[in-house]
Order: C-alpha cells, then structure tokens, then sequence
C-alpha cells in the first residue's frame, strides 16, 4: 500500500487479519492462543490508527502485532497454564484421509513443533520472513532491530530448524 | 572472502545489494560448506513457507458494515437495570462472600445522581461522556489476593488476562473510531476511572478494568457479556484500589 494512505480499522483487519492470523499460529501453535492475539492486534489497531502518522504502514502494524505478542507471553509467565492446547484435529470425517494428506499433516505437525522450539527472536524473524513475506527492512522496523540482525536471526533461525528438523 | 556466514539466508531471500550478492555468489563457487548450509537454510524456509496458510477463525475478520450491527446491548442491559440495582449486585457479591461483612460499597463512593447504567449502555443521548464514566466508575468500586482471583475466574468460567501494561488506554465514554455507544465508558487510570464494558471486534462482549498497572480484559466461555457482579469480584480478589 502506498505509505500515504491511512486505512480504516476494517480495511486493516479484512487485508490483514488472516495474516496476522497465521503470525499467531505459526508463533505459538496453538489456535486459541492465536485468536485471542488476533484479536488483540486488531484492538490495538483500531485504537492506534486514530494517532497514526502516515510511514511504513507495514512496519507499524507488525511492531503492533509483536508488542501484543510478547506483553502475552510476559502475562503467561505470571500465571500457569490451566489447559492443554486442544486438538482442533479430533474432529473430523470418519473416513481416514489418503496417506498423501496424512503425511503432509504429519509434516506441518513436525514443523510447527520445531518452530515453537525456537528462542523467540529467532522464530519471529523467520516467522515474519518465511511466514509473513516481509521484507528484511519491514522485520527491522517491526521488531526495532538493525537489518544486519535480521540477517543474523532468519539465518540462525532457518539453521536451528534444519536442525531440528533433520 | 570469508564465509558469509549470515548473509547465506539473505542471498537466498535476495536482500542483498549487488556488490554482496555477486560476493556471495562467487564465494559459493568455491566453497562446498557454504553450498551445503545455503542448501540447509533453503530447505527450512521451503519447509516454513508449505506450512498451509489457516483461515482466520469465524468473527476475526468482520464483514463490511457488521461491526456497526453489533452495537447492541440486551445481554448486559437486560441484567442490569440502573445504578442501584449495580450497587446491589456488588453489595450482594460481598455478602456471597461472608454474612457478617459489612456491604463493601461505601455510601460516599457513588454519586448521588447518575443516570443509570441502561440508558448509559444504550447510549441515550441525555447522558454525557461524564456521567456515563461516573455511573461506570460507581458500578465497580470495590475491594481485595491474586489466587483467589484465579479461583474466582474458574468459578465463572471467566478468562482473565493482561491486555495492555504500562500503557493506559485512552478510551473516550461512547466514542471509539468516532462511532457512538459501542464503548460504554473510558479507562483512563490517570483520571481516577476503573473500568468499563466494551464490545470486542468478534462482537463478544467484554469487559476491561485496570489494575496495579494492568489491563484486564474478562470475557465468559459462553459469549454472554461477563455480569457486572463478575467483574467487580475478580476486581476484588485482584485486591485492586479503586
């Protein structure tokens, strides 16, 4: 979007909310988790963009998303989990999916469990590059960091996950 | 050059200016561990960016012009029919809690004229940002233990959590995005004002108090807005000040 333009709140989460969406969920591998970060975001959002000042609209946005993140990881420390993450997978056709589509779950399964192992800064460097599709100098801006840490961060964090993977 | 190391995910992304790139590239000719780890790295991302992209969850995204329908009320306007039928619910919380008790809503706290509290949610036009804020402010002083409010939010079935810290929300009596009465009052912990119901974007309905300089945001499992009595309770077992 040209950098001009200021978008409404429903603009923002009818272009955006999806993607903020699978930020969440790539990030914490749990859909509640994910939705209720969604919707934090887009609160913030909504009562952000009354004092936004037209720049990397982007970058705004995604500093917005990661902010909210890490204020709900620093408010999870404080109080225990009272469940366990819920299998949204338990309900399904009775019929058992062909084996392409099981091993393709099963892969998905594998990567998200490596990502969620990741220390955070690098799994939200990579998350915001391969995820996402921001530009190194977006991820820069959003997690207020030199681009030459961006580099370092998605480069050791793609490593990490071979690793983890292999 | 040496290996480059970092700049391997960077060429592979094309983040590179074009004195980097061509570096990078003819170091890769000749080294066969940098081609082994760019196609290590190059395989992660491949493996990251297969993962399926997820719908959003119903009610994350609103359709066009559904946010304006939602502002709609029955559910805590139903249950609460003005200020003193609030004062009740919050007296009658304390003396859930213990018949010897004294009601822990102290006379001098409440204002003596407030509009009530179903006008102020249904946004009635004779009533100001002002009173609203009061007659909110009114409706959740009270009192006192952070287990016992973990407790009292399984009890309700209620989710507590921290929305916003160290950053108080400015929230105008009736006015967010210039759109009237889906806010029910401001949060501003400067200006004394405690907390206030508010409709989220899904339209669940919500309530917001701050407390020891946290936001806490309450809703209930089932959707239904959290009972102004609810509120107040969790308030109290956060042990907050009003």
């Amino acid at each position: 979007m040209p950098d001009q333009e200021i978008p409404t709140w429903e603009e923002v989460a009818r272009r955006d909310g999806r993607k903020i969406y699978n930020f969440a969920y790539r990030l914490t591998g749990n859909p509640d988790d994910a939705k209720d970060l969604a919707q934090e975001v887009l609160l913030r959002v909504r009562k952000g963009l009354r004092t936004y000042t037209p720049g990397s609209f982007d970058g705004w946005l995604w500093r917005i998303t990661r902010n909210a993140f890490l204020d709900q990881v620093r408010y999870r420390k404080r109080r225990p989990e009272s469940a366990l993450p819920e299998d949204d997978r338990g309900v399904g056709p009775s019929a058992p999916p062909p084996d392409e589509v099981l091993d393709s779950v099963r892969l998905s399964d594998e990567v998200q469990a490596a990502l969620v192992e990741l220390p955070y800064e690098f799994r939200e460097a990579v998350v915001m590059a391969d995820v996402v599709g921001l530009s190194y100098e977006e991820i820069a801006e959003a997690a207020d960091i030199p681009v030459g840490t961006v580099r370092s961060r998605i480069h050791r964090g793609r490593k990490m996950l071979k690793e983890r993977l292999s | 050059m040496t290996h480059p190391g970092d700049l391997l995910s960077a060429y592979l992304d094309d983040e590179l200016n074009d004195d980097e790139r061509a570096a990078v590239a003819a170091h890769l000719q000749t080294c066969g561990d940098c081609r082994d780890e760019l196609t290590a790295v190059q395989s992660a991302a491949v493996a990251i960016r297969s993962l399926p992209a997820l719908d959003a969850p119903p009610g994350l995204v609103p359709a066009p012009a559904a946010w304006r329908k939602r502002r709609r009320w029955q559910t805590l306007g139903a249950a609460t029919a003005g200020v003193a039928a609030i004062v009740t619910l919050v007296v009658g919380v304390a003396v859930i809690g213990d018949n010897d008790e004294p009601p822990l809503v102290a006379a001098d706290t409440v204002p003596v004229v407030l509009p009530g509290l179903d006008s102020v949610l249904a946004g009635d036009s004779s009533v100001n940002g002002q009173q609203r804020v009061q007659a909110l402010e009114a409706a959740f002083r009270t009192m006192d233990g952070v287990e016992e409010m973990e407790r009292a939010a399984d009890e309700m079935s209620a989710d507590v959590e921290v929305m916003m810290h160290d950053e108080p929300m400015k929230i105008r009596a009736g006015m967010w995005d210039g759109v009237a009465a889906e806010y029910l009052a401001v949060m501003t912990p400067a200006e004394g004002v405690i907390g206030l119901f508010v409709a989220a974007e899904d339209g669940i309905p919500m309530a917001f108090f701050y407390c020891e300089h946290s936001w806490y945001r309450v809703h209930t499992g089932s959707g239904q807005a959290p009972p102004v009595s609810s509120v107040t309770a969790l308030r109290g077992a956060l042990g907050c000040e009003s």
